[in-house]
């Protein structure tokens, strides 16, 4: 064990080239170590780096543990909270999904009414999911800050590569072309991040 | 577009037909030349596969023009699945072709003589009906490669399958894309049992020698279709998402929101759907050297259809869409792709709706048939429909009669229509247009977005409760309206968001006519098919008894939100009040 955070054993940073491997982990969703009780909008913007009008006019859809969100600044993140990111979808349900939508009325049973009342700001987890265009746009600004994930999910992303030399590094060693992540244990969880160019 | 072919498949000594002029038909297409031919002259109580029925094929009033988008064919008639009208429509090659040919609508009637399969040729020097019992139970793909051969690559087919060819209530009309696929399909309430029960195999247009439809004002029609088609382009929806996933990218938005029916609709969201959604399987398509990007007619400029390649890289089917994706796949628990899209290959070369053969098999599955999972099982059930055994018979003929067959309570149809790809529990709006539509369960039958831009109905307070209703009512009306252009309905999304790109539709439409057309026509266009519609149905026995959704959505939690649907009768019954 090379880290003392309690959460993972491992950290793996990850050469840029290998980013698309991991964009099928962000649909089934990954945790991220954040501080929680703030705001949607506080999180993506001022924790993850998303800028306020990618937010406002990209981001179409917001799911925060499976209901749909209108406001991102009124809807509020806690600790072990699901956050999933859309860009615009199709179909009337896809219109209806929107933030703010003409026709949020038609999915009123499932719109996120969360509060801050109660809530107060610390460190906790968030998985969050990044369906369509959000893997390949939103995945790097967060892997920059880390996800945890499964040695699994690293073993299974490189599965098919023939050589992942100056690919990975693991803790403080660059992963061998033989055997790249050979030493981690599949259970094992793994603080993922992405290097610098 | 100035006539009405009509073909009529009872006469002594084979089929014979007359063009007619269109008389009180004028400036009607697509779903409004379907449903007011069938609600003029169908009687409402006559079998559905009868003498009496008629079957009407119409393309859009902007159809075979140069207008980006405008391949959409309606296929109406008397449905032998809910027993109401029915209009289905789809892409492909048919609308443009026929319009160009001249022809506002294709009506076959009457009742066979005999057994006798007929093939018609249409091209312009004018229509032939031949003898085609060679063609007798062929799949829709060995069909069309035995005209190809015929008639070469150039023509578009509209035909029918075993499924159609056996009068399955389940049974779909296909219609050949650019590559001349069997692909596009008016799939819903068996229109292709209906073109069986005519003895009609297969329609062949050639439009050679046939020059493209010309617009009233050719400067102003040009200039606004250019208009038209730089919004689509820009659009995040009709320029991003759809070309790039298809309609599937829908999969992990409406599990993440708990409103991908699972389990036969006993669940809303599918562990699985990762392994099934968009993104997987445009990934899937292009290392297989298939294209997740491509028009299903000439003049799509949005191109969501895409193909599918097998393991050893060849076609196999089109790109499944959201709906077949979800029928076959989550609501049968099925998380492979390759199982889903060969599945959706024999729905179309049998000739069969997947929506309603996915819904089926879910049935079938809760009835213990097969285990929820079972790929292998679900193909070898749908070959069942395909081979006409007594179960496929059953299965074929919908989710409705498979339930009832096998005493399954949770049956997900209205007006014994199988409910597509959302669960009405979480998305309670589209539960109203479901249990309200003249069509029988339909997502796309309250589709269009663009209803509060048109100005239908004026303007609703979303936020109050029953906004659930007026919204289902205009976007009803507005999606009537829609469908008589054939213009595509993913259209809607660029004309929601972007103003100038209405107005361009609104400018080739008024351009292409030499009329002016104002929100107010829309609406009344819209509002008189529903019209056509909701009277051919209740003069055909239908009550607001049966505007409503299966009893259980009302009382079984869906989780993950543990809803149930809220929406009362009373409610219900105010959406045709206008």
């Amino acid at each position: 064990m090379t880290d003392s955070n309690p959460l993972y054993q491992h950290t793996v940073f990850i050469h840029p080239n290998m980013l698309s491997r991991f964009s099928r982990l962000f649909q089934q969703g990954v945790l991220v170590q954040a501080t929680v009780g703030c705001s949607v909008h506080a999180f993506l913007c001022h924790q993850i780096g998303i800028r306020p009008d990618y937010l406002e006019n990209r981001i179409q859809t917001i799911f925060l543990d499976g209901k749909a969100i209108d406001a991102p600044e009124q809807s509020v993140i806690a600790n072990g909270s699901t956050l999933a990111l859309s860009a615009a979808m199709p179909g009337l349900v896809g219109a209806t999904f929107r933030k703010g939508g003409k026709y949020a009325t038609l999915r009123a049973g499932i719109t996120d009414t969360s509060s801050k009342i109660g809530m107060h700001e610390e460190t906790g987890c968030v998985t969050v999911r990044l369906f369509n265009f959000m893997a390949a746009e939103i995945g790097p600004l967060i892997l920059k800050l880390g996800i945890i994930v499964t040695g699994r999910d690293i073993l299974n992303a490189i599965s098919d590569l023939e050589s992942t030399e100056n690919a990975f590094r693991i803790d403080a060693h660059p992963a061998s072309s033989k055997s790249p992540v050979g030493t981690l244990n599949p259970h094992d969880n793994i603080l993922l991040i992405l290097s610098p160019e | 577009m100035d006539k009405i072919l009509r073909i009529d498949v009872g006469v002594s000594g084979g089929p014979s037909f007359q063009t007619d002029s269109l008389a009180s038909y004028a400036g009607l297409g697509g779903r409004a030349m379907t449903s007011a031919i069938v609600a003029k002259e169908v009687p409402p109580l006559c079998h559905p596969l009868g003498e009496d029925n008629k079957l009407v094929i119409a393309p859009g009033i902007l159809s075979g023009s140069v207008a980006a988008m405008s391949g959409r064919l309606s296929v109406g008639c008397k449905s032998p699945l809910t027993g109401g009208i029915k209009e289905a429509n789809a892409g492909g090659q048919a609308a443009q072709v026929l319009a160009r040919l001249g022809y506002a609508a294709i009506v076959l009637e009457g009742k066979p003589a005999d057994d006798t399969l007929y093939k018609v040729l249409i091209n312009k020097d004018g229509v032939k009906i031949i003898p085609a019992n060679d063609l007798k139970m062929l799949g829709n793909y060995d069909l069309i490669d035995k005209m190809k051969a015929e008639y070469g690559d150039k023509v578009a087919c509209i035909s029918i399958g075993p499924a159609g060819e056996m009068k399955m209530a389940a049974a779909s009309v296909a219609i050949t894309d650019m590559e001349m696929r069997p692909t596009r399909h008016a799939g819903r309430g068996g229109v292709g049992a209906v073109m069986g029960s005519k003895n009609i195999k297969i329609i062949v247009l050639d439009d050679a020698g046939m020059a493209m439809r010309s617009p009233a004002n050719v400067e102003k029609f040009k200039e606004a279709n250019k208009n038209f088609v730089q919004g689509l382009k820009k659009h995040p929806v009709t320029g991003q998402g759809l070309p790039t996933y298809g309609t599937n990218v829908l999969t992990n938005v409406i599990n993440e929101a708990g409103g991908f029916p699972t389990f036969n609709f006993k669940q809303g969201r599918f562990d699985g759907a990762a392994k099934i959604g968009g993104e997987a399987q445009a990934e899937l398509e292009i290392s297989r050297g298939a294209n997740p990007t491509h028009g299903c007619h000439k003049g799509c400029v949005i191109r969501c259809s895409g193909t599918y390649h097998d393991k050893d890289g060849h076609y196999l089917t089109k790109q499944p869409e959201y709906e077949t994706v979800w029928a076959h796949g989550a609501n049968c628990a099925i998380e492979d792709l390759d199982t889903i899209a060969m599945l959706d290959r024999l729905d179309d070369d049998y000739g069969l709706d997947t929506i309603e053969m996915g819904a089926t098999i879910g049935v079938a599955m809760e009835a213990g048939i097969a285990k929820f999972g079972d790929a292998e099982a679900a193909i070898n059930l749908v070959k069942e429909v395909g081979k006409g055994t007594t179960l496929g018979r059953i299965l074929g003929n919908g989710a409705g009669i498979t339930g009832k067959v096998f005493g399954v309570e949770r049956v997900p149809v209205v007006k014994n229509q199988a409910m597509p790809a959302y669960d009405p529990r979480a998305v309670q709006g589209m539960g109203v247009t479901y249990a309200t539509t003249t069509q029988g369960a339909d997502h796309t039958a309250g589709y269009a977005v663009t209803a509060n831009i048109l100005g239908v109905g004026g303007s609703v307070n979303a936020l109050k409760p029953e906004g659930q209703v007026d919204l289902s009512r205009n976007l009803q009306i507005a999606t009537a309206a829609i469908d008589a252009t054939g213009m595509c309905l993913f259209i809607a999304f660029a004309i929601l968001d972007q103003p100038d790109t209405f107005q361009s539709l609104v400018d080739m439409v008024g351009a292409f006519t030499g009329k002016e057309t104002t929100a107010d026509d829309v609406t009344a266009l819209g509002k008189q098919i529903l019209t056509w519609e909701r009277d051919f149905n209740a003069r055909a026995g239908f009550t607001n008894k049966d505007d409503r959704l299966p009893e259980y959505f009302k009382k079984e939690k869906l989780a993950p939100h543990n809803v149930v649907f809220e929406v009362s009768d009373d409610e219900l019954d105010q959406v045709y009040n206008w």
